[in-house]
């Protein structure tokens, strides 16, 4: 085997007898052996950066093969904006494709979690654990300071939200095409700043019948709990001794914690000693419960079971010349960590087209149903159950407490803890339920009249119903809680709770039309295809949410009609439609230079009649040069160089409310009482004016190949300003309006990204390597908000404030000298709180490592993919909830003894410090770790929000089903181990949690802030069979 | 066949794209209102401002400062209030949310420019003196001049003088009193279900504008030399009367047992169902010195006022806001604030319960006052006896009862026996407004120094021997509105006076 370039022999490729299996790779003398059957008529050959051949089988035993290699690195269709199908050697702006085998790799049964560390300038955060986690995608960061960042996502040529994926069987993905810059994705207009995610399903290929079913069998764990003490038991200064109830009331010989309290949930007592203590108080009968004065082993980890999630395909698919079908179905069933968390997604598709002369006809109709059920906050304080996990100290038998009737001690009134309930009653009285439904179609209708001419018209329509259902038990507690037994405040005393039940019921229904005109042809060295359409969109949102406030009446019975006093009733409608008219223009010169122009032109119905309609230029050029000057590859280094840049202006509506150009007047709190109606003008200043914000991008890109496409690299360097920001800014109140809704502020971004592939890094013959690296850099910037305001809070700690990247994470802190140390008071040692927020960085990373390898041994596969970020930094807000409760390692760090505040200093004048040695934290148990300033201030817990994730591991085995079976029934056979998020490294400083998690949702633009509402990180493991027939 | 496809693909696509009315379907809100009228407007401003009135939350530093209430010691105890350490930040909300009930006021007084509309802008310029004057009260120089301005432009409304405010809305109510009294013959009548404090009665809104403006001017009477000013003013209107026995401006929009749409007062401290809200009635409890002062007198109110403790139902007592919880009253030993399961007249209330703006005994104890010093005609006695009957009626007593209780020996409650009658009027005024106006009780001890016998905070850490005598400017205004601050000039909380504080 050798090269036609150089004549050089060829290692690593596939020789394969065609319509079989069977084949080999070749050695490292480029030499090959294979015995083929009777019958066997061509080899197949292949190499990567090399011309696919075949060679015909005579009676000869020896054959040479001659390889050529191709013009490109890869010459593959690249799906652009409007389904638009550009070769990649023509497009001037990055676009990167990931297709099915890397997304299905390590059997995500959600497509996002598929894509993570794939793809530079693709950022993907899973933003909390459960049984349908949601995740926030973004790509070349954030662009807008209020409204959502999220990518615009087309699937099989209809937007949907980036939540759908959530809904769809990554089996069904062909591949995912990605248009990391609002450049590419100009054409769609409107949404299409935040770059966008091109993802086409399958569709029958020619050819027999194939019949695909595969089961992945995943179990999920736990993976990391905060880091916690196991030293000291319950305790939070409370006089039991003064109760009438005086069980075990003592006080440790350590005198600097308190004394321990049976019923505490606060973790400040003694420190163990084994000795039998009582937990909790008397019941009613007079039993009582006595436990060991000692921490029980993995406590908390064992109160979180092993998720199990089963994910269930099969698919049909086939075609011939004229026509092509698939279909599947999928079920999805996982159960969670957190006892009783449960989701299930079963699904099916259907695909189809016809070829007809001229004219075919391509649909496709998809239907998903979901539903989860996760346990609601507490009947208390409406906690969740995590926080109710932490609140119970080390020397309780959690588990024993699951049989919430059969214990007594795990009963409402029964439970040891007078402050927080038993989380196995939680979850079994607090549920929210969602069930959703999706249901997706399309309809792609094309007439090709001429060679030059294809007329296509794709019709779409996305719906969506979701209802939640959430309840929650009555919580009555007998006389003897409700009696106060200590006098502290049981919480039976003040919040009995009568229940409640609500109900939400949303639908959406988006329908678009798209009509293309595609003009294709060669005019000797010059290459025109030119593209007009348009573009009809319509999307209408509707919910209805009751709830029964005011109690349920009949305990168990979940229906607003089952209810004390007035019902809340909420209900809106929003709609929203646009045209898009729009023009594409490609033209090539001999194949290697390419010029693009595109434009689109909207007209959109949230905007008021001056600002409705508004256009998007947009313009690529890309050249390749070892085309264009051949003599720049002749030394057989470099192989394949092209350069590109491009330049676009794209345009966002960023309405929260679709009305939000006319005043509104709402039904005042509380109004109607009865025939009492009252309304009152909203606080928000309502602008007609409003117009889109506004994005520049421009962008260069290098693309490199060497030693015969062996390496391949592709970078770009961008730079995005999005001006105009839709913002409520607020103003004085003394206006009578708390917010003026504005068209201002500028954020600017500048990243580089860079995707280097080895294919193969190595190869030994029998054993190939392929790895690829991929590395984005991103910085952002708050150029401008409005004039005299210099920052908007988002949510949590997340601000946009000008000079900074976005969002600044701003906190509270104690008061600290200009170097960083902590200031503390010369006599007790304690630090003091600084009025003023402080900004300590910010909250997305600007440095994203992926790192993919995959190593080939005969059958067997093994393949990694991990990814670094760093940068940015984390509040962790649940390292403040661990240390209130006391069951912190942190707060337990100096074994609760007087300690010297670590780098801190005294003043001694204005402005002078002394380091301070000696001057110590006297209370430093509960009076420090739960009163203090240096407690109460977010800096405390903030640290790093960098990380190492080991995403993916899978080892597969390809089964030589064939030889084993021979070839009549099953065609392929493939098993696999496969493992997701195995390792996380983080900072020594983050002993708390995930800094990949966030409390807001995926559309909000807050982040770098995580409470004890996120349960800890969990690691998935398990293993896939896949049957082909 | 190729013709037929054609023709049937462009057809779809005609139909496909082609809708009338598709650009316009955002100019209608289908979710709320783009314009509403003043009937509708009037029920939600006088509903909100009662509201924010009644909420123990925005004012409860007044009762905590002046030995009315305390914290359970059951719970980590209000360092900043025990300290008197005021910021930014502290009790903010009113500022905003007093503004932008006044917006609706002047989307009422622009909409009722029409003569026959004069009832409805006369009760929005009256509410909106209301507002102001608590502003005034509150924070002093506040923006008024340029308030309301931001369909004009005005994002940045400069601050206007406190002294200038009062004298302007002392204009403002004689204004409004005489668009009531030369209403047309064809005015528009408001109806009960608009007007959710006087029905449409618009001779009873006259005498609480009145009443409003004698407020205004009483509380301006330990300035030097104001007098004349002080009795001029009153004497233009001094025919409209002010409000007597059973005319206080009380709001009830008809609140129901229903999650929001209770007497936020007694929302703060009971559910629907009955039962308690958590922290509530646990976490406001009996202040020492009013409990004192009310045992001391054999006060029939008391047990209105605040309940017995849990520990010994006959017991009534309270703590001092910042003592040493060594020394503190457990939370069974304190008295928590009065309540009687579906009885009105007890502090906490009923779900239903109207929210008052001014009682008729706030009117008359102010009235009591103004005849002692010389504005009004009238004797103090009779005045301040009228006002205590009412005070003990409004707490369900019988007049009976209120009259043993004026024929008392001692000269804390018996007029005739008080060496000095103001000290007296103010005392108990100080007593009967708990819980039902904070910021009169905080003006009227600022003014005058009136109980003369209150504790204040035992915290060793206090940053003052006595309370705040303002609260300072909103954070929010400092991030947004911060050059007309500027102008006004450095505020402390401790010594940058209200204008009618002359001590």
């Amino acid at each position: 085997m050798t090269s036609g370039d150089d004549g050089t022999s060829i290692p690593g490729v596939s020789v394969v007898v065609k319509g079989s299996t069977l084949g080999t790779i070749t050695d490292m003398d480029g030499k090959f052996t294979l015995k083929v059957p009777q019958g066997a008529k061509t080899l197949s050959v292949t190499f990567v950066g090399m011309s696919a051949t075949e060679v015909a089988l005579t009676s000869a035993s020896n054959y040479k093969v001659v390889m050529q290699s191709e013009s490109v690195s890869v010459d593959e269709v690249i799906v652009t904006a409007m389904g638009i199908k550009r070769k990649p050697k023509e497009m001037g702006v990055a676009t990167a494709k990931v297709d099915n085998q890397e997304l299905t790799n390590a059997g995500a049964s959600n497509v996002m979690n598929g894509m993570a560390a794939k793809v530079s300038g693709l950022q993907i955060n899973t933003i909390n654990n459960g049984v349908n986690p949601e995740t926030k995608i973004t790509l070349r960061g954030n662009r807008h300071f209020l409204a959502s960042n999220q990518a615009l996502v087309v699937l099989d040529g209809v937007p949907v939200s980036a939540t759908y994926l959530n809904s769809i069987n990554p089996n069904d993905i062909a591949d995912v095409n990605i248009l990391k810059g609002s450049s590419a994705a100009a054409l769609y207009g409107n949404d299409a700043s935040n770059g966008v995610m091109i993802v086409t399903t399958k569709k029958g290929d020619k050819g027999k019948l194939t019949v695909k079913i595969s089961n992945i069998t995943t179990f999920e764990q736990i993976s990391y709990l905060p880091n916690l003490q196991t030293r000291f038991g319950s305790g939070s200064g409370e006089n039991q001794s003064n109760s009438d109830n005086n069980y075990t009331f003592w006080i440790g010989p350590d005198r600097n914690t308190d004394p321990y309290t049976s019923y505490e949930n606060q973790t400040y007592g003694p420190e163990f000693n084994g000795q039998m203590v009582i937990l909790g108080g008397k019941l009613v009968d007079g039993s009582y419960q006595m436990v060991p004065y000692t921490a029980v082993k993995d406590q908390k980890k064992n109160f979180f079971n092993t998720g199990i999630s089963m994910q269930n395909d099969i698919s049909v698919s086939g075609g011939d010349n004229n026509s092509h079908f698939y279909l599947s179905a999928q079920d999805v069933k996982s159960t969670g960590t957190i006892p009783d968390d449960t989701n299930r997604r079963t699904g099916a598709r259907m695909s189809a087209g016809r070829k007809y002369g001229i004219f075919s006809a391509d649909y496709s109709i998809s239907f998903t149903q979901t539903s989860t059920s996760v346990s609601g906050g507490d009947m208390y304080q409406g906690r969740g159950v995590y926080w109710n996990v932490l609140n119970t100290p080390p020397q309780v038998p959690l588990t024993a407490y699951k049989d919430i009737t059969g214990n007594p001690f795990a009963t409402l009134d029964g439970y040891f803890n007078a402050y927080y309930p038993n989380p196995y009653w939680q979850i079994k009285h607090a549920r929210n339920n969602t069930r959703r439904n999706d249901v997706l179609g399309s309809v792609n209708l094309t007439l090709k009249p001429t060679k030059w001419l294809e007329l296509s018209n794709r019709s779409g329509l996305i719906y969506n119903g979701t209802n939640y259902h959430n309840r929650k038990d009555e919580a009555i507690y007998n006389s003897y809680s409700q009696s106060d037994p200590w006098s502290q405040g049981h919480m039976g005393v003040s919040s009995p709770y009568a229940g409640n039940s609500s109900d939400q019921m949303n639908n959406s229904l988006i329908l678009a039309n798209d009509f293309t005109a595609t003009f294709d042809h060669k005019f000797n060295n010059i290459s025109v295809k030119a593209v007009i359409g348009n573009s009809v969109y319509s999307n209408k949102f509707e919910y209805i949410y009751d709830a029964a406030n005011g109690g349920l009446v009949v305990p168990g019975l979940y229906n607003i009609s089952n209810r004390f006093g007035e019902p809340a009733i909420t209900q809106s409608t929003q709609q929203r439609n646009s045209i898009g008219a729009f023009a594409d223009f490609t033209v090539g010169y001999k194949d290697f230079a390419f010029l693009h122009f595109s434009g689109r032109n909207d007209w959109d119905s949230r905007l008021t009649k001056a600002n409705r309609s508004f256009f998007y230029p947009a313009a690529d050029v890309s050249i390749i040069l070892s085309q264009m000057f051949p003599s720049i590859i002749s030394n057989n280094v470099l192989s394949f160089l092209k350069v590109r840049g491009g330049w676009s202006q794209t345009g966002q509506i960023s309405l929260g409310d679709w009305y939000g150009t006319l005043p509104q007047y709402y039904s005042a709190g509380g109004f109607p009482y009865g025939g009492t109606a009252g309304y009152a003008l909203s606080t928000t200043l309502s602008n007609p004016l409003i117009k889109p914000e506004k994005t520049n991008e421009m962008e260069v890109g290098l693309e490199m190949s060497f030693l015969k496409n062996k390496i391949h690299l592709e970078t770009n360097i961008y730079q995005t300003k999005t001006l105009d920001q839709t913002i409520p800014a607020q103003i004085s109140a003394a206006t009578g309006y708390y917010s003026a809704l504005i068209n201002a502020g500028e954020l600017d971004n500048k990243g580089l990204e860079a995707d280097l592939k080895f294919t193969p890094l190595l190869n030994l013959g029998k054993v190939t390597w392929n790895a690829s690296l991929n590395y984005s850099y991103l910085e952002s910037k708050v150029v401008s908000i409005f004039p005299g305001l210099d920052e908007i809070s988002i949510a949590d700690a997340s601000y946009i404030k000008v000079g900074e990247q976005f969002p600044a994470i701003k906190v509270s802190d104690v008061k600290r000298t200009p170097t960083g140390q902590i200031i503390v008071d010369p006599n007790t040692g304690q630090p003091v709180k600084d009025p003023a927020l402080q900004q300590v960085g910010h909250g997305n990373p600007n440095h994203i490592l992926g790192i993919s390898s995959d190593l080939n041994y005969k059958g067997f596969r093994l393949s990694a993919t991990a990814e670094y970020r760093g940068g940015n930094i984390i509040v962790n807000a649940v390292g403040n909830a661990l240390d209130f409760t006391g069951v912190s390692e942190h707060s337990a760090q100096n074994g609760r003894q007087p300690f010297v505040i670590p780098n801190s200093v005294i003043q001694t004048s204005p402005g002078v410090y002394t380091p301070n040695t000696n001057i110590l934290i006297r209370e430093a148990s509960r009076n420090f770790w739960v009163n203090s300033d240096y407690h109460n201030v977010q800096r405390t817990y903030t640290t790093s929000a960098a990380f190492w994730k080991l995403r993916e591991v899978a080892l597969s085995y390809d089964v030589p089903v064939k030889q084993l079976f021979g070839g009549n029934s099953i065609q392929a056979a493939q098993i696999a181990v496969i493992g997701r998020n195995l390792l996380m490294l983080r900072p020594k400083s983050n002993v708390w949690t995930d800094p990949e998690f966030n409390t807001q949702g995926p559309t909000n633009n807050a982040v770098g802030y995580t409470t004890e509402d996120q349960t800890p990180p969990t690691r998935v493991f398990g293993f896939s069979v896949k049957l082909t027939f | 066949m190729n013709k037929i496809f054609i023709t049937l693909f462009v057809s779809l696509v005609l139909l496909g794209s082609s809708c009338s009315d598709f650009l316009t379907v955002n100019e209608v809100n289908p979710n709320s209102a783009s314009k509403v009228p003043a009937k509708l407007l009037l029920p939600a401003a006088l509903k909100n401002i009662a509201a924010n009135m009644n909420t123990p939350g925005n004012y409860d530093f007044v009762y905590l400062w002046h030995g009315l209430w305390s914290i359970s010691t059951g719970y980590t105890q209000p360092t900043a209030l025990m300290q008197y350490n005021l910021q930014n930040t502290s009790y903010q909300g009113t500022f905003s949310s007093m503004y932008t009930f006044g917006q609706n006021l002047t989307e009422i007084e622009n909409g009722s420019s029409d003569a026959k509309e004069c009832n409805y802008r006369a009760i929005a310029m009256i509410l909106k003196a209301y507002i102001m004057q608590n502003l005034v009260d509150i924070w002093g120089d506040v923006p008024y001049t340029e308030a309301f301005g931001a369909s004009a432009g005005i994002l940045k409304p400069k601050y206007d003088k406190q002294k200038d405010i009062y004298e302007d809305l002392v204009k403002k109510l004689d204004a409004a009193i005489s668009l009531i009294q030369k209403a047309p013959i064809d005015a528009t009548e408001i109806p009960a279900n608009s007007d959710i404090m006087y029905a449409g009665n618009m001779a009873k809104w006259a005498k609480f504008a009145n009443t409003l403006k004698l407020r205004l001017l009483v509380h301006q009477s330990g300035m030097t030399g104001r007098d004349t000013y002080i009795k001029s003013a009153i004497a233009t209107t001094a025919s409209v009367g002010y409000l007597g026995a059973g005319e206080g401006g009380l709001v009830n929009p008809g609140f129901l047992n229903s999650p929001g749409k209770m007497n936020p007062f007694y929302e703060r401290y009971y559910k629907a169902d009955g039962t308690q809200q958590s922290d509530g009635v646990t976490y406001h409890m009996g202040g020492k010195d009013v409990i004192k002062f009310m045992k001391d007198n054999a006060d029939p109110r008391l047990s209105r006022f605040f309940n017995g403790t849990l520990a010994d139902p006959t017991i009534f007592d309270g703590n001092i806001l910042g003592q040493d919880l060594a020394q503190a009253l457990a939370p069974n030993k304190t008295s928590y604030l009065g309540y009687k399961a579906g009885n009105q007249n007890y502090m906490v209330g009923t779900f239903d319960k109207s929210a008052p703006l001014l009682t008729d005994f706030e009117s008359l104890f102010i009235q009591a006052e103004a005849a002692e010093r010389g504005f009004i005609t009238g004797t103090g006695k009779t005045l301040y006896n009228a006002a205590l009957t009412q005070s003990c009626i409004y707490m369900g007593l019988t007049s009976t009862v209120a009259a043993a209780y004026l024929a008392s020996d001692k000269a804390s409650v018996n007029y005739d026996l008080a060496s000095n009658k103001i000290t007296l009027i103010l005392t108990q005024k100080w007593v009967s407004l708990n819980g039902v106006a904070p910021i009169e009780i905080w003006t009227d001890y600022r003014r005058s120094g009136i109980p003369t016998t209150l504790t204040f905070s035992s915290d060793p850490n206090k940053l003052s021997p006595t309370p705040p005598v303002r609260l300072l400017y909103p954070q929010r205004e400092i991030s947004v509105n911060n050059d007309n601050l500027v102008a006004v000039g450095a505020i402390s909380a401790f010594t940058s006076k209200i204008f009618w504080q002359n001590r």
